[in-house]
C-alpha cells in the first residue's frame, strides 16, 4: 500500500514538474500571465508530493516493509526507530528521493517568496528549476526507485538464489514472507550510526541544492534579457543560506570523519570530501565578487561565470561520488546513474556557458564603472577570485584531473593525497589570509597606502604581539609563526573594524557599547555578519594549523598495567572486556586512563565494535571507535588496534594528540552566527504589521 | 533479477576478500572472526617506525586511506612488509622505491617517476597563473578606460572619528 | 559568383556582432573537451572484466624467476587466476585449482596465478601451504589487474587455444566448473 502511495505521488510530481517547465516556457514568450500562474502552481505542487512520497518510505521504514527493497537494504529488525527514520538517506535511492525533496523545498520557497518582486524572471526561473528537479525525479523513477518491492512470480526458479524486485507486481505473483525478508534485511551501513551522519547529510544537500536558485535566476536574467542587478538583489539571500549549509555539512562531515573514520584527522583530501569542497570555494568567490557588481557595476560576466560554476560544481560532485567516477570511503555504491548525470552536467554546463558568451558577444554584459585604482578594494576581491579559483583548478586537477587524465592517457594509476594537497594548498590559503586582512581596510575605487598603513597599524601591532608571546611560550618554528601571524591578522582586523565602527558611535552619537555595537550590526547585517564570518574562518584557520603542524602520534603494545608515554601524557592499560551488546553487535573495549605528567586525569575506552551481518556467510562490518579527551588545548584520541587474543594481557594503541583541533567546531559555530547575521531578513515582519506596531507606540508616547 | 543476483555475489566475494566502498568495513576472513590477534612481530622496529612510512603509502584496496591506518589484511602484510624491510636496514626512500615497482605509482602520494611528478604538480600552477594573467588584463582594461577623476583635493590622511562614522554612513546607506 | 566585387565592400560597417567571437569558442570548446574526458572517465570506469575477445597479453616473472608471456602459449588452454593470500575464497578455491593443474598439466593446458597486492613473503608461504606447483607471480605495478579490469579476488579467466577469452568466473571456482570448461575447449568446442 506504502508503495503504491509513494511511486503515485513521486509519478505526479514527475509530471507537475514536467507540466511546469511547459507552462512557464510558453507563459514566458507569450507573455501569457494565466499560463505563468499555472506553472507556479504545478511547481509549488511538486513539494507536497514529493512530502507525501518521502513520507510513505519514512513510514514503510518505521513499519518494516522489507517487501519494499530499498527498506530492506537499509534496515532490519535490530534498527532502532531514530536510524530507520534517518536511513531515508542512509542510500543511493532513498537519497535521491530526499535530494529531489529538499530541491523542492528551495523551489516552493524561492518561487513563492520572490513572486512579487521579480515576475519577469519567474517564467524562466520556474523553467530551470523545474528541469532540474524534473531530471532527478527522473532518475529516481527509472533508475533508482526506492519503491520496488519483491515478487515471487510463478515462473521463478525454485533454485533462484535471490528473489527479485518489481516496481509493479508481475502477474501471479506472491509476495514473500515477511519472516524471510525480515531475517536477510541488510541493516544500515554501522559508519552512518552517527549523529554527524544523521545531520551532515541533510546540511550537504541543503547546501547543495540551495545553489539551484541562484543558478536558476542567472539563467533567467539571461535567457529574458534583464541582465540589471535583478537577479544578483533576489539570490543573494538564498546564495547565503546555500552557502551556510554547505559550510554547516563541510564542517559536519569533518567531525564525522574525526569521529568514526578513525584516522585521527577531519580532512584526508579524499575526492569525495573535495568534491562538496569545490562548490564551497566557487560559491564563496561569488559571494565576494557578486558584490563589486552591486557596488560598481562590474564583472558582470565572470559573477554570471561563478554562479554557473558553482551550481555545475554542484552537479559534478553529486555525478562523482554517485556514479562511481571515484571510489572512496564516502561514495555510494557503483551505480547506473552515472551516465545520465554525467550527460546532465555536461548539458547543463555547455548550455549555461554558451547562454552568458552569446549575451557577452552581443554586448550586453558591458561593464558599468570603468575605472579603478590598482590599489583599491575591487583589485583585492579580483586578486580574492583569482585565489579562489587557483584553488578550485588545484583541488579539482589533484582529485579528478591527473588521475584520470594519466589513468586515460597516460595508462597509469596515480593517486594524489594529503603529500600533494600540502605542497600546493598552503601559498594559496597564505594569500587568502592575508587578502581577509587587507581588503576590509580598503576603500572602494581607490585606496592610499598611508591610510591603509594606517588602518593596519592596531591590528598588524595586535599580531606581532600574539607572535611573540608565541615564541616566548615554546612556539618557534618559523613556519608555524608565520602561519599563526597570517591568520589571525585577518581575525584581528575583523575585530577592529568592529570595534571602529562602535567606538565611533559612542563618541560621536553618546551611545554605550553594547548598544553602539547593535546598532552597528543593525545599520548593516551584511558588512558585519560577514566580519564575523572572517573571525570563524581565522578560529577554524588557527584550529587547523594547531592540529596539522603540531599533531603528535605513537603507536605502542603495551601489558595491562602498564603506561605508553607521549609528550607530557601517559596513557595507561588498565583493562578489557568484550561481549554482545543488547543490540546486537559485538563490542570489544579497553580500559585506559590518561594521565598528564604523572596525574591521572580522565578515564577512555577505545572499542571495535562488530557488525554481524545477517548473512550467513555476509560481511561483518568493524568499526573502530577513537575514545577522546577534549579540551580546548587538544585531543587526546586514542585507537584501539590489537590486543592478544583470549588473554587480553597485552593491547596496541594509537595515540593521536590534536592541539586546538576543537577550535575547528567552535570556528565552524562563530560562522555559522556570522552568515545567519549577514543573512537574516532586514524586516522580519510584513509591512502592514510593522506599520500598526508603529502607530500603537506613537499613541502610547503622546498620551 | 540479475541485479540483486549479481549484488549478492558480489557481496559474498567482498565478504572475504575487500571491501572497496567504506574503508572500515573490513572483512574479516576466516580465522579471524572476532580478534585482531597481534602478528608475532620483529619488536626491535617500533610501530611508529613503520607508520611514518606507512603514512605516505596508499595501498590499492584501501582507496585514498593511508596505509598507516587502514586495517584490512592486505594493508596489514603491506606493514610487515616495512617492518621486515627495516629490519634488514633498508632506507625509507628504498623501501618507498620497491613499494612503487612492484605495485605502481598509485601507491604513493604523489608520483615518483618525473614526468608524472612533473604533470601532476607544474599542471595546476601553469593554470593558475592563466588566471592571474587574465586578472591582470582586466585590471588593464580598467585603468586604460578613462582618465582618473580629479583627485579630491584635502582628503585628510589622518581623520577624526566623526569623518570616519561619516564615510561609515555614507557607505552603508549606499549598499542598501 | 564568388569573383563578384563589390564595390563599397570596405565601407561596410560591420553590423552588430553576429556569432561568437574567437575567444568565446576556445572558452566552450575546452569546457566541451573537458566534458569528453569525463565521459570517456565514466566509461572506462565502467568497463567490467572482458568475458570474449583476445586476451590482453602480459609478460610475468614467476616467483621462481621463470619469465612468461602470455602470447607465447597460444595453442595451449591458459588458466588465468587472480587471487591474493589475505583472501578468504582465494585459500578455498586454491586445492581445487591445484588438482585441475595436475589433471590437465600434461595435456594442452597451462595454469597461471597472479598475485593481487600481495607481499612477496606471504604469496610464498600461501603457495607453500597449498603446494602450489603451477607458476605463480606478481602482478608487477598492478598491471595486469588494470588491464582485465579486474574489481576483486579472486576472478578466473579461461584463454582458449588462440588466444581468445573463453570463460570468466568472478566468484570462486571448483574443479567441476573447471573441468568442464577445459574438457569442452580440448575437445575443440569453442
Amino acid at each position: 500500500m506504502l508503495a503504491e502511495v509513494g511511486i503515485t505521488a513521486l509519478l505526479l510530481a514527475f509530471g507537475a514538474a514536467l507540466y511546469a517547465i511547459g507552462a512557464a516556457l510558453y507563459g514566458g514568450r507569450r507573455h501569457s500571465d494565466n499560463w505563468v500562474h499555472s506553472a507556479r502552481n504545478a511547481a509549488l505542487l511538486t513539494f507536497p508530493l514529493l512530502l507525501v512520497s518521502a513520507g510513505a518510505l519514512v513510514l514503510a521504514l518505521i513499519t518494516e516493509q522489507y517487501q519494499i527493497s530499498y527498506v530492506w537494504s537499509v534496515s532490519n529488525p535490530t534498527t532502532p526507530v531514530f536510524y530507520r527514520i534517518t536511513a531515508l538517506w542512509g542510500s543511493q535511492a532513498g537519497s535521491l528521493l530526499f535530494w529531489s525533496l529538499l530541491l523542492s523545498l528551495f523551489v516552493v520557497l524561492a518561487v513563492w517568496l520572490n513572486w512579487r518582486s521579480h515576475r519577469r524572471l519567474m517564467p524562466y526561473v520556474i523553467a530551470y528549476t523545474m528541469a532540474t528537479l524534473a531530471f532527478f525525479l527522473g532518475l529516481s523513477i527509472f533508475l533508482e526507485n526506492p519503491f520496488t518491492r519483491y515478487w515471487i512470480t510463478p515462473d521463478l526458479p525454485a533454485t533462484a538464489r535471490a528473489i527479485p524486485a518489481y516496481l509493479f507486481i508481475p502477474e501471479g505473483a506472491t509476495a514473500p514472507s515477511y519472516s524471510e525478508m525480515a531475517n536477510s534485511a541488510r541493516g544500515l551501513n554501522p559508519l552512518l550510526r552517527h549523529f554527524g551522519m544523521i545531520i551532515h547529510p541533510p546540511m550537504l544537500y541543503l547546501g547543495f541544492v540551495g545553489f539551484v536558485i541562484p543558478f536558476a535566476f542567472a539563467m533567467a536574467a539571461l535567457a529574458s534579457g534583464d541582465l540589471s542587478t535583478n537577479w544578483i538583489k533576489a539570490t543573494r539571500r538564498w546564495t547565503l543560506v546555500a552557502w551556510l549549509f554547505l559550510s554547516l555539512g563541510l564542517i559536519l562531515g569533518g567531525r564525522w570523519a574525526y569521529d568514526v573514520l578513525g584516522w585521527g584527522g577531519y580532512w584526508g583530501w579524499d575526492p569525495v570530501e573535495n568534491a562538496a569542497f569545490l562548490p564551497w570555494l566557487v560559491g564563496t568567490a561569488f559571494l565576494h565578487s557578486v558584490m563589486i557588481q552591486e557596488k560598481r557595476g562590474m564583472l558582470k560576466v565572470w559573477n554570471m561565470f561563478l554562479v554557473i560554476g558553482t551550481f555545475s560544481a554542484v552537479i559534478f560532485g553529486t555525478f562523482a561520488t554517485r556514479s562511481g567516477l571515484i571510489e572512496s570511503v564516502h561514495s555510494f555504491a557503483r551505480s547506473q546513474i552515472g551516465f545520465p548525470m554525467f550527460a546532465f552536467w555536461s548539458l547543463l554546463t555547455l548550455i549555461s556557458v554558451g547562454l552568458i558568451l552569446w549575451r557577452w558577444n552581443r554586448g550586453e554584459l558591458k561593464d558599468e564603472h570603468q575605472f579603478v585604482n590598482l590599489l583599491s578594494r575591487e583589485t583585492l576581491f579580483v586578486l580574492n577570485n583569482v585565489i579562489f579559483v587557483a584553488l578550485f583548478v588545484v583541488i579539482f586537477w589533484g582529485s579528478f584531473g591527473a588521475p584520470i587524465v594519466s589513468d586515460l592517457f597516460l595508462g597509469t594509476n596515480i593517486t594524489l593525497s594529503t603529500d600533494y594537497y600540502m605542497q600546493v594548498t598552503p601559498p594559496l590559503f597564505a594569500a587568502l589570509f592575508v587578502l581577509m586582512g587587507i581588503a576590509p581596510l580598503s576603500a572602494w575605487g581607490a585606496t592610499s597606502l598611508a591610510r591603509l598603513g594606517r588602518a593596519l597599524l592596531i591590528p598588524l601591532l595586535l599580531t606581532l604581539a600574539l607572535m611573540v608571546l608565541l615564541f616566548v611560550t615554546g612556539t618557534t618554528q618559523p613556519v608555524a609563526l608565520l602561519a599563526y601571524g597570517l591568520v589571525s591578522l585577518a581575525g584581528f582586523v575583523a575585530l577592529y573594524e568592529i570595534y571602529r565602527g562602535a567606538e565611533a558611535r559612542t563618541r560621536s552619537l553618546h551611545e554605550r557599547w553594547p548598544q553602539a555595537v547593535l546598532a552597528l550590526f543593525g545599520r548593516n547585517r551584511r558588512r558585519y555578519g560577514g566580519y564575523v564570518v572572517h573571525l570563524g574562518v581565522t578560529i577554524i584557520g588557527i584550529g587547523v594549523i594547531g592540529s596539522t603542524l603540531f599533531q603528535q602520534e605513537t603507536q605502542q603494545r603495551i601489558a595491562l598495567g602498564e603506561t605508553l608515554t607521549i609528550g607530557d601524557y601517559q596513557l595507561r592499560y588498565d583493562d578489557f572486556e568484550e561481549g554482545y551488546a543488547a543490540d546486537g553487535r559485538y563490542i570489544q573495549r579497553a580500559y585506559t586512563t590518561v594521565l598528564r605528567n604523572g596525574q591521572p586525569l580522565t578515564q577512555i575506552q577505545p572499542r571495535i565494535d562488530i557488525y554481524l551481518s545477517a548473512e550467513q556467510g555476509g560481511e561483518n562490518q568493524t568499526m573502530t571507535i577513537a575514545g577522546a579527551h577534549s579540551t580546548l588545548e587538544n585531543d587526546f584520541y586514542v585507537l584501539l588496534v590489537g590486543w592478544e587474543a583470549v588473554t587480553h594481557q597485552t593491547a596496541t594503541f594509537r595515540v593521536y594528540i590534536n592541539p586546538l583541533v576543537n577550535l575547528v567546531w567552535w570556528g565552524g559555530l562563530v560562522l555559522i552566527l556570522g552568515t545567519l547575521i549577514a543573512a537574516w531578513p532586514a524586516e522580519v515582519l510584513p509591512a502592514r504589521v510593522r506599520e500598526e506596531s508603529r502607530q500603537r507606540q506613537q499613541a502610547e508616547a503622546t498620551a | 533479477m540479475l541485479k540483486q543476483l549479481r549484488n549478492r555475489l558480489k557481496l559474498q566475494r567482498r565478504a572475504a576478500c575487500f571491501q572497496i566502498m567504506s574503508g572500515f568495513v573490513i572483512a574479516l576472513a576466516a580465522g579471524f572472526l572476532f580478534a585482531h590477534p597481534l602478528i608475532a612481530q620483529d619488536d626491535t622496529i617500533a610501530d611508529d617506525a613503520v607508520n611514518a612510512i606507512a603514512k605516505d603509502l596508499y595501498c590499492p584496496v584501501c582507496e585514498n586511506i593511508p596505509l598507516d591506518v587502514c586495517p584490512t589484511q592486505a594493508c596489514i602484510d603491506w606493514r610487515e612488509d616495512i617492518r621486515e624491510q627495516l629490519a634488514a636496514g633498508i632506507t625509507r626512500q628504498q623501501i618507498i622505491d620497491s613499494f612503487v615497482a612492484r605495485y605502481g605509482e598509485r601507491v604513493i602520494g604523489t608520483p615518483q617517476d618525473p614526468f608524472l611528478r612533473a604533470l601532476a604538480l607544474v599542471t595546476p600552477w601553469i593554470v593558475g597563473l592563466i588566471a592571474l594573467g587574465t586578472a591582470a588584463m582586466t585590471f588593464r582594461r580598467w585603468r586604460g578606460a578613462s582618465r582618473p577623476p580629479v583627485a579630491q583635493p584635502g582628503l585628510p590622511l589622518t581623520h577624526t572619528d566623526e569623518d570616519y562614522r561619516q564615510r561609515l554612513e555614507n557607505d552603508l546607506r549606499e549598499r542598501r | 559568383m564568388a569573383d563578384v566585387k563589390l564595390p563599397f565592400e570596405e565601407t561596410l560597417i560591420p553590423p552588430a556582432r553576429r556569432g561568437l567571437s574567437l575567444g568565446s569558442i576556445v572558452l566552450l570548446v575546452g569546457v566541451a573537451l573537458v566534458a569528453v574526458i569525463f565521459g570517456l572517465a565514466l566509461l572506462r570506469q565502467n568497463q567490467t572484466q572482458p568475458t570474449s575477445g583476445p586476451a590482453p597479453d602480459f609478460t610475468l616473472i614467476t616467483y621462481e624467476g621463470e619469465e612468461i608471456k602470455l602470447s607465447d602459449l597460444r595453442g595451449r588452454i591458459v588458466v588465468l587466476n587472480f587471487w591474493a593470500s589475505w583472501c578468504g575464497p582465494c585459500r578455498v578455491e586454491a586445492p581445487a585449482l591445484q588438482n585441475v593443474w595436475q589433471r590437465y598439466q600434461d595435456q594442452d593446458v597451462m595454469m597461471l596465478g597472479v598475485a593481487y597486492t600481495d607481499t612477496d613473503s606471504k604469496a610464498q608461504a600461501f603457495i607453500d601451504e597449498f603446494g602450489i606447483t603451477y607458476p605463480n607471480a606478481p602482478d608487477t605495478g598492478t598491471r595486469i589487474s588494470d588491464w582485465y579490469n579486474i574489481q576483486g579476488v579472486p576472478e578466473t579467466f579461461i584463454i582458449d587455444q588462440e588466444g581468445n577469452i573463453a570463460r570468466f568466473y568472478i566468484t570462486q571456482v571448483n574443479e567441476n566448473i573447471l573441468s568442464t570448461e577445459i574438457e569442452r575447449l580440448l575437445r575443440g568446442e569453442f
